[in-house]
C-alpha cells in the first residue's frame, strides 16, 4: 500500500500544470492532489495577488495582513458551486493555467477593491476593471509618439511602411508599447513576435520614425 | 479557435496565445483582434503583467513575509467532508464570525503583551543579540562578537515575526530584514520607509546600515549619505554618530573615525555603546 501511495505521490509530482488542474477538477473531492495542488501554486497565487493589488494601489503592510486568506479565497472560488470554475478551464497549456490562476486572484484583488468602495461609501460604485487600468505602473512611452497618436492615423500610417513585414503585428506591438505601456522586456515575452528585447527596440524605433516622417510630409 | 476573433477573448484563450500553441492562423486573427480590440489588449497587458516569471527583489521580499508569517494551511482533508464542502464551510458565515472573534481575541492579547513591553522599553529589540557591528535604531548594547556562522540568529529571529507582522510598517519589515541579515530586502523596504518618513533619523540609519552590511561596492558611501542625513535631522543622534565612525574606519580614513567616537562620546558616555567606542579609542592608542 506504501509503494502504491508513493507511486501515486510520484505521479502527481510529474503532472503538467493542465493536467494537474484536470485531476483536480475531476477530482474535487481528492485531498491529495489538491494537496500537490496547493503546494505547487500557492507561492505562484500569492504573487498574482500581491501583483494585481499593487497594481490597483495596495500597500504592502495591508498586503501582509490579507494574502494569505486571499489564497484561501482563490481556492474557494475554484471550488464552490461543484467546482464550476475549475471544470470551465479548457486552456491548452501550462501558461494558461497561470493565465487561469491569475485571472482568479485579480478577480478575488477586484472583490476586496468593491467591498471596501462599498463599504465607504455606497453611492459611489466604481468598476474594478478600471482600477488597473488607471493605476498601473505605465511605462512612459515616448511623449512626442503620445501625442501623435491623438493626431494621426496610426493604423493607416503603419500599414502603409513598406520596410514591414507584418504590419498587422507592428500595430499590436506598437499599441502595447505606447498605448498600454507595456516594456520592450514585457512584448518580447509574446512568443508569437519571435523578437528579442533588442530586436522589439529596433521595431519600435522604426514605427516611431516612420510615424514622425508622416507628420512631417 | 478560429471562432475566438470575431467574440472577445478570455483570459485563458489569451494565456493559449501568450504560450505560442495556437495554430498560424488562429495566431493571426488572434493578434488582428488584440491590435484593435482595446479591453482584450488591456486585459493582456494586465496579465502580462501580472505573470511576469521575473520576481523583483521588493515582490519576493512581500511574499516572503506573507509566508515567513505563519502560512495557514489548507483546510485539513482527513473528514468525511468533501474538499469543496470544507472550502465553502471555511468561508461560511459562522466560521467568519468564529475567525474574526479570535482573531480579536489575538490581537487583544499580543497588544497587551506589546503594551506591557513597550511600558519597559527598549522595546522590541531587546533580546536581539548583535549580527553585525554597526547600530539599528533603539537598539540595546551587545557585545558583538565576529562569527561566520549566522544560523543561530536566523533561528532566533522566527519569534519576532508575528509581532512584526503585527506592526508592518515598510520601516518595520525592513528592519527584520535587516535582523535576518538579509540586506537586500531589508534596503528595498528602508528605501520605501525613507520615501514615507524622509525626515526620520531612525530609518535613514538603519537604511545606513543595511548598506553598510551589505558589502556591495559603493555601499559605504551610500552608508555614509544615509547617516550623515540622520545627523542632519538630529546631530545628537546617537546611533548615526557611532556608524558614521564605523564607516570611516571601514573607509581606512583613521582620524576622521577617531574624531567622529570623541563626538559620539559627547552624547553617549555610559551606554555600552559609549563603553565599547571608549576600548575602540584606547586599542588605537589614542
Amino acid at each position: 500500500m506504501k509503494t502504491q501511495d508513493s507511486f501515486e505521490t510520484n505521479k502527481r509530482a510529474d503532472l503538467s500544470a493542465r493536467e494537474l488542474l484536470a485531476e483536480c477538477a475531476r477530482n474535487l473531492d481528492d485531498a491529495t492532489v489538491w494537496e500537490e495542488f496547493y503546494l505547487r501554486y500557492r507561492r505562484k497565487i500569492l504573487t498574482y495577488l500581491w501583483r494585481a493589488f499593487r497594481m490597483s494601489g495596495g500597500r504592502p503592510h495591508d498586503f501582509l495582513q490579507l494574502g494569505d486568506d486571499w489564497v484561501q479565497e482563490v481556492f474557494a472560488k475554484l471550488v464552490k458551486n461543484n467546482g464550476r470554475a475549475i471544470r470551465s478551464f479548457r486552456g491548452l497549456t501550462d501558461v494558461s493555467v497561470s493565465a487561469f490562476l491569475a485571472s482568479i486572484a485579480v478577480s478575488t484583488v477586484a472583490d476586496h477593491g468593491r467591498s471596501q468602495r462599498a463599504g465607504r461609501r455606497r453611492t459611489q460604485l466604481i468598476s474594478f476593471a478600471d482600477v488597473p487600468e488607471a493605476s498601473l505602473p505605465h511605462g512612459r512611452p515616448d511623449s512626442t509618439v503620445s501625442a501623435l497618436i491623438d493626431l494621426i492615423d496610426v493604423e493607416k500610417a503603419l500599414k502603409g511602411d513598406e520596410e514591414s513585414k507584418n504590419p498587422e503585428r507592428d500595430l499590436l506591438i506598437f499599441r502595447l508599447h505606447f498605448v498600454e505601456g507595456l516594456t520592450a522586456r514585457e512584448i518580447s515575452s509574446i512568443p508569437s513576435f519571435k523578437l528579442t528585447i533588442s530586436g522589439l527596440e529596433k521595431v519600435l524605433n522604426r514605427m516611431k520614425n516612420r510615424l514622425l516622417r508622416r507628420t512631417q510630409q | 479557435m478560429g471562432g475566438l476573433a470575431l467574440s472577445h477573448y478570455n483570459n485563458e484563450s489569451l494565456g493559449d496565445y501568450l504560450s505560442g500553441v495556437l495554430s498560424l492562423k488562429d495566431e493571426a486573427d488572434c493578434e488582428r483582434h488584440l491590435a484593435r480590440c482595446d479591453s482584450c489588449r488591456q486585459q493582456l497587458s494586465f496579465l502580462i503583467r501580472v505573470m511576469d516569471d521575473d520576481l523583483a527583489p521588493d515582490e519576493a521580499a512581500v511574499i516572503d513575509c506573507v509566508e515567513a508569517f505563519g502560512p495557514r494551511r489548507f483546510p485539513a482533508f482527513d473528514e468525511p467532508m468533501t474538499v469543496s464542502e470544507k472550502l465553502q464551510s471555511w468561508f461560511s458565515p459562522r466560521w467568519r464570525l468564529a475567525s474574526i472573534a479570535a482573531g480579536l481575541m489575538v490581537c487583544v492579547s499580543l497588544a497587551l503583551a506589546l503594551w506591557l513591553s513597550v511600558g519597559s522599553s527598549p522595546p522590541r529589540l531587546a533580546s536581539i543579540e548583535r549580527t553585525f557591528e554597526a547600530r539599528i535604531a533603539d537598539q540595546p548594547y551587545s557585545e558583538f562578537i565576529r562569527t561566520r556562522n549566522q544560523s543561530r540568529v536566523e533561528e532566533d529571529r522566527s519569534g519576532k515575526s508575528e509581532l512584526t507582522r503585527l506592526r508592518a510598517s515598510s520601516a518595520d519589515i525592513g528592519r527584520f530584514y535587516l535582523m535576518s541579515n538579509n540586506f537586500a530586502q531589508a534596503i528595498s523596504y528602508l528605501e520605501t520607509a525613507k520615501k514615507e518618513q524622509p525626515a526620520s533619523p531612525q530609518v535613514r540609519n538603519d537604511l545606513g546600515v543595511a548598506y553598510m552590511e551589505s558589502g556591495k561596492e559603493g555601499s559605504l558611501l551610500r552608508a555614509m549619505a544615509e547617516f550623515e542625513e540622520a545627523l542632519r535631522v538630529n546631530p545628537k543622534y546617537a546611533p548615526a554618530l557611532f556608524n558614521v565612525a564605523l564607516v570611516y574606519e571601514r573607509l581606512g580614513q583613521f582620524p576622521e573615525a577617531e574624531q567622529r567616537l570623541r563626538l559620539y562620546l559627547q552624547a553617549d558616555q555610559d551606554s555600552g555603546w559609549a563603553k565599547e567606542v571608549k576600548s575602540k579609542l584606547q586599542a588605537s592608542g589614542r
